[in-house]
């Protein structure tokens, strides 16, 4: 008996302790914090950090030579300006004067040189696919950097945004390794603490460019709890910002917090392979055109607050191709019927739909493709990137992030290297071309979105991707966090404020 | 008792050892068989196979099987446990790291299992047969099935966001303050400690029930020694053994059994890394863990034998 009454004192005890304890955690002398909850990035070197999601986090450490607007059009960032030659194929950018990296070293035209050469050459750049249009880097004065193409590209200025060229310091990158571990940039904060998997811990750099628009005095990025517990992790004031999964909304509404749909270009797709039986034929590819219910993604796996979408971009996009919308309408009929006219053995139907981890859209296609007579066996691969980017595989999934430039996505996607294209060398008819004057017109030309969009036609012949749903980046807030503004695929600290 | 303690080290050891080479060198070949590459996680888009093969060359993963594990063996027995596949840190590093935060919960959990565990057990066996014994045991059985992360988001939404005595989520190391810490701590810890206390207060108290039953106890009921005496000298001191090696296994299963608990409470403890390292791949990261499992399951049997053989005299003559 005295022994539960021993621990009734001990948890009375603790209890005590617990409420003494809320003030101390939430109270901080009147600096302005941001905790965001999220999945910690494992690169911290942007020329070794791959996906567009990480690159989203790095823009914390890190400013890039060029920025998009809400609108994604390419503005100054870094460079303050920049001009093309006549023929287009040189680019000048213009670096703002007295750039410095948090370590002390010049953010100069030399430093811009370094980082793009190293993005190009580095043994495990994840970059250098997308440099290909670079020829050569000259730093022609302190703040002028000269580009030399090797075709003509207008894109430049929306390449080298967040995704490609976050400018790292070239005196630190000499220990590429280390870099990777603490990144030394010039962006809007500078990392004070990184412990892999835990936290990272980030104050404001009074160096950066536009510090005077910089808001918020710390950043505190926190790994990412069990999704089920998210909303309730901001409503305790825990965290005020994380990325949300599509099921959390409705509770997140629920508790009075703020849900941000920021846009993006995000779009999803079922990959085939043209190369491999039974895609090899084209009814057979056709026939999966015909079978797939856009629908049904938008309504299970983003439970509504995605939209359906045949090309590699949501519908509101730019390079959209209003044209080619709607190409292959839902017919499970229609599908059936090119099935039995391809002549394909049904036991070349039976397939492996190849996910590096359990999916409701993998599900979706198995349940679809057996509606029409195809089976889908699904088989999880942690490894599933090295076949993928092998095109070893016949059937997988895959979405993108987008990339800032559209030609990029395109090329991405349907050019004979496009690391999106799992049918490579396979390149649809007309596509080089196509996507060859998108490139070369102007940004602000008047044809240019028909000339993307042309390119866009262009790419969706091709064979190899189906695509199906596209969803924004869901984000959920605590009312003391100011709006985000909406740019697309990224979140920009300039502005932001946090209250107390 | 020296000398036994000494044996019974060696005898662990014995047993260890061969444990050990077994399972580090079965990850190892089990890397080899999955074909798992730290490339792709570096790579992503980029993963053309000209590129893995460079960064497997660059990990030295194209080196004879052999070569690789007894370098790695090598690098272990000098506490360097190489870097992560996926971020390239130091996984010694992570690995204390999170073992600090896990030590907090599993310790604090251990700590309220052994007090409620107890406390249930020796109520539930001095009042055996009555209403509070029929009572504790039902509800230690409600709590041991109990899935940790239903109680644990019971426990969030109640606490933390209904009642809002405690923070929902994250971990605050102890120099930033003891309260704060404990905190933090209190109610991961109670989703885990379910398991252990009930546990603890079943194996107690039949425990002590057959020990209450032993003709030593009627020796000394009829010599007309008081209750106390006769509970703390006769019956606790025979009757804990059984819960004693429960808690000594449930040690180990906190640490490891934590994941669920760290994931819900958004902590980067131990469980947590052990898991999203073994669902990325991140072989050098999972032997760590390995590793480090293996010692501590040893040296808290080791305790437990240690603790049982002064606390229960019988203990000694057996095992």
């Amino acid at each position: 008996m005295r022994r539960t009454k021993f621990a009734a004192a001990a948890v009375a005890a603790t209890l005590t302790l617990a409420g003494c304890a809320g003030g101390a955690a939430g109270a901080d002398s009147g600096e302005s914090t941001l905790r965001w909850a999220v999945t910690l990035p494992a690169h911290w070197d942007p020329v070794v950090s791959g996906s567009g999601a990480q690159f989203r986090i790095l823009s914390l450490a890190y400013a890039s030579l060029t920025d998009i607007n809400e609108k994604g059009e390419a503005v100054p960032s870094l460079a303050q300006s920049w001009d093309y030659n006549a023929k287009g194929d040189q680019v000048t950018f213009h670096l703002r004067p007295n750039l410095k990296f948090t370590d002390g070293s010049a953010l100069d035209a030399a430093a811009v040189k370094a980082y793009l050469e190293r993005a190009k050459t580095q043994k495990d750049s994840a970059l250098f696919g997308d440099l290909t249009s670079i020829k050569t880097v000259t730093a022609k004065s302190a703040t002028d950097v000269v580009i030399d193409l090797t075709q003509v590209d207008y894109q430049i200025p929306l390449l080298l945004g967040e995704r490609v060229a976050q400018i790292t310091s070239a005196t630190a990158a000499q220990d590429a390794k280390k870099l990777d571990q603490s990144p030394v940039g010039a962006g809007p904060f500078v990392v004070t603490e990184n412990v892999p998997g835990s936290h990272v811990y980030l104050k404001k750099n009074p160096d950066f460019w536009d510090a005077a628009n910089i808001h918020v005095d710390k950043v505190e990025l926190l790994a990412a709890p069990e999704d089920a517990t998210i909303v309730s992790g901001l409503q305790t004031g825990v965290y005020d910002l994380a990325n949300l999964i599509p099921s959390q909304v409705k509770a997140a509404e629920a508790a009075n917090l703020d849900v941000v749909q920021q846009p993006g270009f995000n779009a999803s797709n079922i990959s085939l392979n043209v190369n491999k039986k039974p895609f090899d034929n084209p009814k057979v590819v056709d026939a999966v055109r015909y079978a797939i219910n856009r629908q049904e993604f938008v309504d299970k796996v983003t439970f509504g607050y995605g939209k359906a979408t045949d090309q590699p971009f949501p519908s509101e996009y730019l390079a959209y191709d209003p044209q080619s919308a709607n190409k292959y309408p839902y017919d499970v009929a229609k599908a059936k019927q090119l099935l039995a006219e391809s002549g394909v053995p049904a036991s070349d139907l039976k397939l492996n739909l190849v996910v590096p981890a359990q999916s409701t859209a993998a599900e979706i296609v198995q349940s679809q493709l057996a509606a029409i007579g195809v089976p889908v066996t699904i088989k999880v691969d942690p490894n599933w990137a090295t076949p993928f980017f092998a095109k070893d595989l016949t059937l997988s999934l895959y979405g993108t992030t987008g990339r800032e430039s559209p030609v990029q996505t395109l090329t991405a996607h349907f050019g004979p290297n496009g690391p999106l294209n799992l049918s490579t060398p396979y390149e649809p008819e007309g596509f080089e071309a196509a996507v060859a004057k998108a490139r070369q017109t102007p940004l602000d030309s008047p044809d240019y979105q028909a000339n993307l969009q042309a390119a866009t036609r262009a790419g969706l012949d091709s064979r190899a991707l189906v695509f199906t749903y596209s969803q924004p980046n869901l984000f959920v807030k605590s009312k003391k966090v100011s709006a985000l503004t909406p740019i697309p695929g990224q979140i920009h600290w300039t502005g932001l404020t946090v209250g107390s | 008792m020296t000398r036994r303690l000494l044996t019974g080290l060696l005898r662990s050891i014995a047993i260890f050892v061969p444990v050990f080479l077994v399972a580090t060198f079965v990850t190892f070949a089990l890397r080899a068989l999955s074909g798992l590459t730290p490339a792709h996680l570096q790579l992503g888009e980029s993963a053309t196979p000209e590129a893995v093969a460079q960064i497997e060359h660059q990990w030295g993963l194209d080196r004879p099987f052999l070569t690789q594990y007894l370098d790695w063996f090598g690098q272990l027995l000098h506490g360097d446990l190489g870097t992560s596949w996926y971020n390239g840190a130091n996984i010694s590093r992570l690995l204390i790291e999170g073992a600090v935060i896990s030590l907090s919960v599993a310790g604090l959990a251990l700590v309220i299992g052994v007090v409620f565990g107890f406390g249930f057990g020796v109520l539930a066996a001095a009042r055996r047969t009555t209403w509070v014994d029929r009572a504790i045991t039902g509800f230690m059985t409600f709590i041991s099935v109990m899935p940790s992360f239903v109680v644990g988001i019971a426990l969030v939404v109640v606490f933390a966001v209904g009642l809002g005595w405690f923070p929902s989520a994250g971990y605050v190391p102890a120099e930033r303050g003891l309260g704060v810490w404990l905190a933090h701590i209190v109610l991961p810890a109670v989703a885990l400690s379910f398991d252990t206390v009930s546990d603890v207060a079943r194996q107690l108290r039949s425990g002590l029930v057959a020990a209450y039953r032993e003709n030593y106890v009627t020796g000394a009921v009829v010599r007309g020694l008081s209750p106390r005496r006769i509970f703390f000298r006769h019956v606790l001191r025979n009757g804990m053994g059984p819960a004693l090696t429960v808690l000594g296994m449930k040690f180990p299963n906190l640490l490891g059994g934590a994941v669920v608990t760290e994931s819900i409470f958004g902590m980067a403890g131990f469980g947590k890394f052990a898991a999203d390292s073994a669902q990325r791949g991140d072989v050098p990261a999972v032997q760590g863990v390995l590793v480090v499992s293996v010692i501590l399951v040893v040296v808290f049997n080791l305790l437990v034998n240690v603790i049982l053989v002064r606390v229960t005299p019988a203990s000694a003559r057996g095992v």
